[in-house]
């Protein structure tokens, strides 16, 4: 993600319909790809990634700029993330809920054999990539967020830092735990050695 | 370091914090080398790879995960949840001191002034009419002819 233009902020401030849907078109994809991959679900990750931008539009008088505006873009969008998986969580949704046991595309039995032999190519499959999914949403919020920025996203751990609020250490500590966790599963349904 | 819950899918012989810090270094390929020893030991004893690039088959998978695109008429959705939500009042809604130039209205009423007042100094007459008076008629025969005698 680009940083903003202090021109275009100054016309965000200014409640300029077409600096509102320049901002948008210009991080759309970011932040709906991070909200899928939180959520693995479509439809939830549209429509969080609307509240996410509602958000930024209601609170834009806010934004300091000594700090990047993807940071705090990001930071909104990850609080959004944990509050919809709480809430999600809380109304039992079927779709959130659905880990690797349940989950049709992560069964063991729709995997056979075949390993993949280099991971990327593996991809293309479509199946691959739902256990990939489903892998990830089997962690709790506070690892799958992280994994998601440092592995998905490709964010730097200082980032991260400032996205979580979380002190390096323990930005560390959990990604540590979170990949373990992760291995442990792909190597169950074969992804990886 | 802050304590940290380990997750439900991990081992029981969990690392501490700080060596679970030191790990994921090690993976990373950023633990100084003073500190490899410690980390190697652990590794070891629970047969985890040996390798700065340990769990690097994990991170290309997850990198390789495609970016999902937001659907076309996403930008259209936020704009009219926007207008929706806010009677269309959210955009443009600037009150009357952000719409009206206060600061150039100053300036102009200022200039304005300015001018008034040099043309009135300057005025003759002392007012906006600046052509100079008609001169004034004298009475024919002379002033001296009314004058009362005593």
């Amino acid at each position: 993600m680009a940083d903003l233009d202090p021109a275009l902020l100054r016309r965000l401030r200014d409640r300029d319909e077409r600096a509102f849907r320049e901002l948008v078109e210009a991080h759309r994809n970011a932040v709906f790809n991070l909200c899928y991959r939180m959520l693995g679900n479509r439809a939830e990750a549209e429509d969080l990634a609307q509240e996410v931008f509602i958000a930024v539009f209601k609170t834009i008088d806010g934004f300091r700029e000594e700090a990047k505006f993807t940071t705090w873009l990001y930071r909104v969008a990850v609080n959004h993330c944990k509050n919809r998986i709480k809430y999600l969580s809380r109304r039992h949704d079927r779709q959130q809920d659905e880990l690797d046991e349940t989950h049709p595309a992560a069964n063991d039995a729709t995997l056979g054999p075949a390993r993949a032999a280099r991971p990327d190519r593996a991809l293309e499959s479509a199946q691959l990539e739902a256990q990939l999914q489903a892998a990830i949403a089997s962690l709790d919020e506070e690892h799958r967020v992280l994994v998601v920025l440092r592995d998905v996203e490709d964010l730097s751990i200082e980032e991260i830092c400032e996205i979580t609020g979380l002190p390096d250490g323990t930005v560390k500590s959990r990604l540590h735990r979170a990949r373990a966790a992760l291995r442990k599963k792909l190597e169950r349904h074969g992804v990886t050695r | 370091m802050s304590t940290d819950a380990p997750s439900p899918d991990a081992p029981d012989d969990e690392p501490s914090d700080e060596l679970a810090a030191k790990i994921f270094d090690y993976y990373e390929g950023t633990l100084p080398v003073e500190q490899r020893a410690e980390v190697e030991a652990y590794l070891t004893a629970r047969g985890e790879p040996l390798s700065p690039a340990g769990d690097s088959e994990t991170r290309l998978v997850l990198g390789a995960l495609r970016k999902e695109a937001a659907p076309d008429a996403f930008t259209e959705g936020v704009a009219d949840t926007i207008h929706r939500r806010s009677a269309g009042r959210f955009f443009g809604r600037r009150t009357l001191g952000d719409r009206v130039p206060f600061g150039w209205v100053l300036v102009l009423a200022l200039v304005v002034l300015v001018t008034l007042w040099v043309v009135l100094w300057r005025s003759p007459t002392g007012s906006l009419d600046l052509r100079s008076p008609p001169p004034t008629p004298s009475a024919p025969g002379g002033g001296a002819d009314l004058a009362p005698t005593p």
